[in-house]
């Protein structure tokens, strides 16, 4: 990992096109200023994990588990939307 | 009434008046805004947040309470106000895990991303917490295990 030391208003550069600036140091947060072309994705990385989640989580629950988790409960009773 | 196909259980009646607004989506399916959410007594507390817009899109949720009930939330500013949780009753906030059960693993739910549901004004975000105090694959503890 390359490791640089910067101050607030200080920036570094990432390829020809990618520049972060360092807005603001808080105590416990960094404020980060990206500029970058509109094609380039800059996310909170934690986002990313979701969004690989969210799709394992659509595809991985298998409809027979969630079927015979029914059955095993017993016999089906009338779904319904939740209402207030 | 009328009636929404659903990945689990078929055809239901539904109110569209309950249906729930995701203004940005879920991360991995930004373009699915509505949803509706599904209880069915036998398989409490799980919940399904089924898209009204695709029947092949529907998430298992679980109340984030049922996994850990010392959770401490953390929703970002943006988050709060789609929400618009500033002035609105806590009881009328849901905060629900998705589930992810992968074949011979054990089941997992994400606590770093709660999908958080303003009852009252029928809004949902899938709140992306800014600090990594809880993990995407968070073991599911026995007692709710299915």
């Amino acid at each position: 990992m390359l490791i640089i030391r910067r101050r607030a208003g200080e920036a570094v550069l990432i390829g020809p096109n990618v520049e972060l600036e360092i807005l603001n140091i808080g105590s416990n947060q960094v404020k980060l200023g990206f500029r970058a072309p509109r094609e380039v994705t800059v996310l909170r990385k934690e986002i990313q994990l979701t969004r690989e989640e969210n799709q394992a989580a659509t595809q991985s629950i298998p409809l027979t588990a969630i079927e015979n988790l029914r059955q095993a409960l017993g016999r089906p009773v009338a779904a319904k939307p939740v209402s207030q | 009434m009328p009636v929404i196909p659903t990945r689990d259980f078929g055809p239901l009646d539904y109110d569209p008046s309950t249906e729930l607004h995701f203004p940005q989506g879920l991360p991995g399916f930004e373009t699915q805004t509505r949803f509706i959410l599904i209880e069915k007594a036998a398989l409490a507390p799980l919940m399904f947040l089924q898209s009204a817009e695709s029947e092949a899109l529907c998430f298992l949720t679980i109340p984030v309470q049922k996994i850990d009930p010392g959770y401490q939330i953390g929703i970002i500013e943006e988050d709060q106000r789609t929400l618009a949780l500033e002035g609105t009753d806590a009881r009328e906030i849901l905060f629900l895990a998705i589930l992810s059960a992968h074949a011979n693993t054990p089941a997992t739910v994400n606590l770093l991303a709660p999908v958080v549901i303003n009852l009252k004004m029928k809004i949902g975000v899938q709140a992306v917490r800014p600090d990594s105090r809880y993990s995407h694959q968070h073991p599911v503890p026995e007692v709710v295990s299915c």
